[in-house]
């Protein structure tokens, strides 16, 4: 007989955890509470007599694998793509406020440059005096965009049940949650009215804003309708598909 | 061994949640111990696929019957603890009500002196 290599329960565990992390039904969460079981079970096993190696085995094989689990999961999570809908919904709205603030920060430099010197008397602002602003905003605007891409990928792949928790909190308060919608329209409102107010004023080049430049109603419609319509949806999502504040399938099987 | 019959898969399925509501009443308890106690209670004819009570304890945490707390246990390592809820309490003697009218009818039916609650 070759040699054999001497059994791992670190390691074996390692193994199935890898195996069962590529689920995206699956969460980390839930991953760590089936590996303090596997060692449990192994523990107990190993106590009627079998060898560690074995009792690993017969624990895994009670604890049923990934078809039998995959499914159940999905079912309780309502499944995966609903749940990356959310995030990106969250995210594109997270991205939406980052990037006034950037708008705004752009503004605070243009206004504080032209305060500290540089006369721009001239009526029409030169090609190098946007440079800075113009330069400034699009930094910043990519870096909060990457920035929210980041934060959203990882609260999806790593904190999701506890973030999932903290929305069946907040959701499950009906009035806390309508309060929400107006809130974050407020927010995004004002936020794009300060921007629009240092931004524009001082250079009409830069951001989506060429239809909310000044008092364009219209563009301002649209824009509380686009975020109405966003927050709806993520509403919609979090109560219909993913069972947040809701009643959701129970898993069938048991 | 198994000289006595298993528990159909539906009739496990149907009293998973009040018999984990029913042990957490004596107490937080977590996943594997919760397996446990059944099987022994049963005599090994409950027999669950261990796995797929997880879900079934996510779910009820979803629907505010029990919460969950991850706990350092006696071995050094963490374990969610999961505990009863007011809702959970309420769901707990509704299923209650519901199973001993069941066992109730079967026991007349049957002519067998139902079991004293």
């Amino acid at each position: 007989m070759g040699h054999q290599t001497r059994f791992d329960l670190n390691t074996a565990l390692g193994r199935w955890r890898e195996n069962l992390g590529r689920s995206p039904s699956l969460h980390a969460e839930e991953l760590d509470e089936m590996e303090a079981h596997l060692r449990d079970a192994t523990r107990g096993l190993t106590r009627q007599g079998l060898s560690e190696e074995e009792a690993f085995l017969v624990a895994l094989r009670r604890l049923g694998g990934s078809a039998v689990l995959e499914p159940e999961f999905a079912k309780v999570h309502g499944g995966v793509w609903p749940r990356r809908l959310l995030w990106m919904l969250l995210g594109i709205q997270a991205w939406s406020v980052l990037s006034s603030l950037a708008g705004l920060c752009a503004g605070a430099t243009e206004g504080l440059a032209r305060f500290g010197g540089s006369e721009l008397s001239a009526s029409k602002p030169g090609i190098a005096d946007l440079a800075l602003p113009v330069g400034f905003y699009l930094l910043v605007y990519a870096a909060a965009l990457a920035v929210c891409l980041r934060i959203g990928w990882r609260a999806f792949e790593r904190k999701g049940a506890r973030i999932s928790a903290f929305m069946t909190r907040f959701f499950s308060r009906p009035v806390l949650a309508l309060c929400s919608v107006p809130a974050l329209l407020l927010t995004f409102a004002a936020a794009r009215q300060l921007e629009t107010m240092w931004l524009f004023h001082l250079h009409p080049l830069s951001t989506a804003g060429f239809y909310l430049y000044s008092q364009n109603i219209a563009g301002w419609v649209l824009f509380c309708l686009q975020s109405l319509g966003l927050a709806g949806l993520t509403l919609l999502i979090a109560r219909r598909r993913l069972g947040i504040g809701g009643k959701s399938a129970t898993p069938t099987h048991y | 061994m198994y000289s006595a019959a298993m528990v159909s898969k539906e009739l496990v399925a149907a009293s998973t949640v009040p018999m984990v509501l029913s042990i957490l009443a004596g107490g937080d308890n977590y996943g594997y111990a919760l397996i446990q106690r059944v099987r022994e209670l049963s005599g090994g004819r409950i027999e669950w696929t261990d796995g797929m009570l997880y879900p079934v304890l996510h779910w009820m945490e979803k629907q505010a019957l029990i919460q969950s707390e991850w706990r350092e246990a006696e071995t050094g390592r963490k374990r969610k603890y999961y505990r009863l809820r007011p809702e959970g309490r309420k769901n707990l003697l509704s299923g209650r009500e519901e199973w001993l009218t069941v066992h109730h009818t079967l026991s007349k039916l049957w002519d067998i002196k139902p079991a004293s609650i």
